[in-house]
């Protein structure tokens, strides 16, 4: 994949938001640090979906650099009290992504700053073990969420449509690890990847909701975009792929929260309305996407509450979507 | 192989047969795709390998026992990888540490019933032994012809002649007759009902979006009963979108009707060229299948029912067309004459019934036995007097303008000059003007000929000042090849003068069965007798043949002006020719698939074959190919019209 040329010491983005804590709403600061990048793409086994590898220095990172753009990153902080969320084009406890110097100096300025209240790190499950995450404890004392995206509870599904590399099992084996030192786990589900059906992959994800709730503390649902450079790109030009219609994801949204009305379930409509994102007729794009962010903090299904007339055709794409044998039903 | 589905009736690919599931299934059909997405048809879809409810329903069906067993009666789709046209080799992971997921009681073994495999266009292993074959992603193949021509060709080869072959998701109205001309025998209404979701009006003719539609062509309930579509639009939503579902959907379904019917009567070829026309890519599907002749020559009946309309440029590239072209060529020997002369077609046929050719004939009259007289017409090529009779030779019809087009004039040269190149005369005349003569010309030039025309300056063929000059162009000619040839050979032309009829028997039974074989098959002692008989309605008065002037009958005219054999007739063809080989029982009134044990390949369905057995002799009409006849486990094969015991 063609790499760009960036400044080393600054990074990816980050961006002030809210996030939904179990305790309330909170401001939040969200991080994403350019790295060597996933070493997933680096053997030539980059997920289906995943364009970050763009995004990716293409080269080791100095502790010096990564922790010149963790600080840049954070004089974007919100005012007052917040989490920050740190995400790499990888995983921020693999060590070629993250050296050992740079986690434990990006960690320790985050427990020594007073308005830090939480912070989450994303990884694959292979780095979520007992020696990472005891390491990032010794360092870091104060609320920690280790955000795994395990995508699907399904095996298949993980393997073949998203070429992830792992199984559930391994997911479970982190969420214990990071469980035993007191951390918290949020998984990312993905909705829709390529190769499923609409119906497919709704049942898929409140399936994978029900699976993962057992394990985990809050769950983030991301509606699957076409992105630059990926193997779905290209199934997307050629007509192989539709994005997910928002009104799956409501669907999922309200499925999934009346199965486990405890558990915090958001979702981030990156995306939304445009053709490579998650959309429906295009009139009712903005409204939908208002309804999931809302849901997202407020976790209140009435506010999931949306109408328009593209839901009936929605509703006989999922019915009908199994009996095309594998043709998307582009509309 | 299979044992649920079995074809009935043939036209081209296109078939009729019936799927035996706990409901029988007329196809082609429309299948219901709300009772295949519920499993509550005769069709149950195990569905895809990545969908945990399906592989769950699988597993608690299992164990069920109160819920009918998809052994009973029920033809399962296997579970398969739902995979778009593009993608059928993209999720291989190189690490794959599970293997997929696995369906025990679902497996080929597990399943007494009828089984259903899902082929990707990209796949090239085809597992044998299906009763039903879906197309994976089928819908993708829409405005992409020649993929939706080289898919279904592909899988037809690779596959039994009597399996049946499922296209999900893409049928409308505009596009089904195409569809089953291709050889598919299932679709469904989803694209249908999706269509009606969508807000568009489905026809025959296409679709429109119903926000763009002043007036309901069309008087089925829904349109009745909404009125005028402005009305239908301000009903809310879901009303709307369901019955425009409904109305797309009762179009699909009346058009099935239309199609079956047109294999029933032999004539969905005139249809789909007709159809074909609504969109440019619908059009291109008919001619890259026309590309692949092998496949139609192979499927075309030897004659139809009905009239032979050519009325577009396809048309020409028939099978019917080439076919009989083709078998000029190879097949025909014309009787041993200096003089050939070239008339031209007229709108009755048989030509000879004609006023023009009554004209011609009584101008002849007298030369007749010692020249040969060929029929030169659009776009059969050339028609020799003696098949004049012969399908699709008095069958077909074309729009006479007068005018040819340059694809007409190139066909009908070819066809002439390759006769007149296999087939060289001393003198050819032609009687013939316009655009007949534009073809002669043409030969004359490629191939080095001099072609003397007969007709006056008026260019009317029918004219008494032509038909004078024919008359002398032929004296002229007939005085120069007498001057030639010695009188010794004179008993030659008198014999042939005297038994035209024997001749053109014989050139019939050359046309069906091979060059030669109309000579061995109708000896010189052989007697002609015209008359009605039972098989010869079309082409006027028929006539019988019999071995000599007290022997038994060898053969019969039928309505298609060939010959319908007696036994004594099928035991003078030489042998292995439109044979069909059948195991050791006496058939009565028909042979079925499963008795065959080889047939000639190049037995076409409605040929006329002589089945060998063991144990029995027949003859009668073949109803599928020779290569059908020994692929298929069910059917009727050959349609006996006698057949004898043998005695060891």
């Amino acid at each position: 994949m063609e790499k760009r040329q960036h400044p080393p010491n600054k990074p990816v983005a980050a961006w002030k938001s809210f996030d939904r804590l179990k305790e309330g709403v909170i401001p939040s600061l969200t991080i994403i640090l350019r790295t060597y990048g996933c070493y997933r793409s680096r053997i030539g086994q980059e997920c289906t979906i995943c364009g970050f590898a763009r995004d990716s220095a293409g080269v080791p990172l100095s502790p010096e650099d990564l922790v010149a753009q963790f600080e840049n990153a954070m004089t974007r902080r919100p005012d007052g009290e917040f989490m920050v969320k740190i995400f790499t084009s990888g995983s921020f406890t693999d060590t070629r992504e993250i050296p050992l110097d740079a986690r434990s100096r990006i960690l320790g300025e985050l427990d020594s700053d007073s308005d830090v209240k939480k912070v989450l790190i994303e990884s694959r499950p292979e780095f979520v073990t007992q020696k990472t995450v005891s390491d990032c404890r010794q360092t870091f004392c104060k609320k920690l969420e280790i955000a795994i995206g395990v995508e699907t509870s399904s095996d298949a599904i993980r393997l073949d449509c998203i070429n992830k590399g792992f199984l559930f099992s391994d997911f479970i084996r982190a969420s214990r690890v990071a469980h035993r030192f007191d951390s918290s786990v949020k998984a990312y589900l993905l909705l829709k990847p390529p190769f499923l059906s609409e119906g497919v992959a709704i049942r898929d994800i409140v399936k994978s909701v029900r699976d993962v709730s057992k394990y985990v503390e809050a769950v983030s649902i991301n509606l699957c975009n076409v992105q630059k450079g990926t193997v779905l790109e290209k199934l997307y030009r050629r007509g192989d792929y539709r994005p997910p219609w928002l009104w799956s994801a409501i669907d999922v949204l309200r499925r999934a929260k009346a199965e486990n009305p405890d558990l915090i379930i958001t979702s981030d409509p990156v995306g939304a309305g445009g053709k490579r994102g998650p959309h429906n007729c295009g009139r009712c794009d903005r409204d939908a996407a208002g309804a999931i962010d809302r849901f997202s903090l407020s976790q209140d299904v009435d506010d999931l509450y949306i109408e328009c007339d593209c839901q009936e055709l929605w509703q006989k794409v999922v019915e009908l979507g199994d009996l095309t044998y594998g043709a998307p039903i582009v509309v | 192989m299979t044992r649920y589905f079995e074809i009935t009736e043939r036209d081209c690919a296109a078939r009729i047969g019936r799927l035996m599931l706990d409901q029988r299934i007329a196809t082609p059909a429309v299948i219901s795709s709300v009772l295949l997405r519920q499993n509550r048809g005769s069709i149950i879809d195990s569905g895809c390998v990545w969908d945990d409810r399906a592989i769950a329903h699988a597993h608690t069906r299992d164990h069920d026992r109160d819920r009918p067993h998809p052994a009973h009666g029920k033809l399962l789709i296997l579970p398969h990888r739902s995979l778009p046209l593009h993608a059928y080799t993209a999720p291989e992971p190189t690490d794959r540490r599970v293997s997929p997921p696995q369906l025990p009681q679902f497996h080929n073994n597990h399943h007494e019933g009828a089984l259903g495999e899902v082929i990707h266009p990209a796949q090239t292993d085809v597992p044998d032994r299906r009763d039903l074959y879906v197309i994976g992603a089928a819908a993708m193949l829409e405005d992409r012809a020649r993929l939706l021509v080289d898919t279904v060709l592909k899988l037809k080869r690779n596959t039994q002649p009597d399996t049946a072959i499922y296209a999900p998701g893409i049928a409308t109205p505009e596009n089904l007759s195409l569809l089953v001309y291709l050889g598919i025998d299932l679709v469904d209404d989803t694209a249908a009902i999706l269509k009606g979701y969508q807000g568009v009006y489905l026809t025959r003719e296409g679709e429109k979006s119903i926000d763009r539609l002043r007036e309901f062509p069309c008087a089925c309930a829904v349109c009745t009963k909404s009125g005028t579509p402005e009305e239908l639009r301000r009903l809310e939503g879901h009303t709307r979108f369901r019955l425009l579902a409904e109305h797309n959907t009762t179009k699909l379904g009346e058009e099935m009707r239309v199609v079956r019917e047109c294999i029933r009567d032999g004539r969905l070829r005139e249809y789909v060229e007709k159809q074909c026309r609504s969109r440019p890519y619908l059009t291109a599907v008919l001619r890259l299948l026309d590309c692949e002749h092998t496949y139609l020559e192979e499927r075309t009946p030897m004659v139809r029912k009905g009239t032979l309309i050519a009325n577009t440029a396809e048309s020409q590239n028939r099978v019917e067309v080439t076919r009989f072209a083709e078998r000029v060529i190879s097949r025909f020997t014309p009787p041993d004459a200096d003089t050939l002369v070239i008339l031209p077609c007229s709108a009755r046929k048989p030509y000879s019934l004609s006023k023009s050719h009554a004209g011609f004939i009584d101008a002849l009259r007298g030369y007749r036995s010692q020249i040969h007289e060929v029929v030169l017409t659009s776009p059969l090529g050339v028609v020799p007097r003696e098949l004049e009779r012969t399908y699709p030779a008095a069958h077909y019809d074309i729009a006479v303008t007068g005018e040819w087009s340059m694809d007409e004039t190139a066909w009908v040269a070819a066809c002439l000059g390759r006769y007149l190149r296999r087939h060289p005369y001393r003198t050819v005349i032609a009687h013939l003007s316009g655009g007949f003569a534009d073809v002669c010309k043409i030969v004359e030039r490629d191939l080095g000929i001099e072609i003397v025309y007969s007709v006056s300056a008026t260019g009317d063929p029918t004219s008494a000042e032509s038909l004078d000059c024919l008359r002398e162009s032929v004296a002229a000619a007939i005085d120069v090849s007498s001057e030639r040839s010695t009188s010794s050979e004179s008993s030659e032309p008198r014999r042939r003068k005297r038994k035209p009829g024997l001749a053109m028997a014989r050139a019939i039974a050359d046309y069906q069965f091979g060059r030669g074989v109309g000579a061995e098959l109708i000896t010189e002692s052989a007697q002609m007798r015209s008359g009605r008989s039972r098989r010869s309605s079309r082409s006027g008065v028929g006539f019988r043949i019999f071995a000599d002037r007290n022997g038994k009958e060898i053969a019969s005219s039928t309505r298609y002006g060939t010959l319908a054999l007696t036994l004594e007739g099928a035991a003078r063809i030489p042998p292995r020719i439109y044979r069909v080989s059948i195991d050791d029982f006496i058939p009565k009134s028909s042979v079925l698939a499963p008795g065959v044990i080889a047939a000639d390949p190049q037995i076409r369905p409605m040929d006329e074959v002589i089945v060998e057995g063991n144990l029995a002799f027949g003859v009668g009409q073949a109803i599928m190919s020779g290569p059908e006849m020994v692929g298929s486990e069910r059917g009727v094969a050959v349609d006996l019209r006698a057949v004898r015991k043998l005695s060891h």
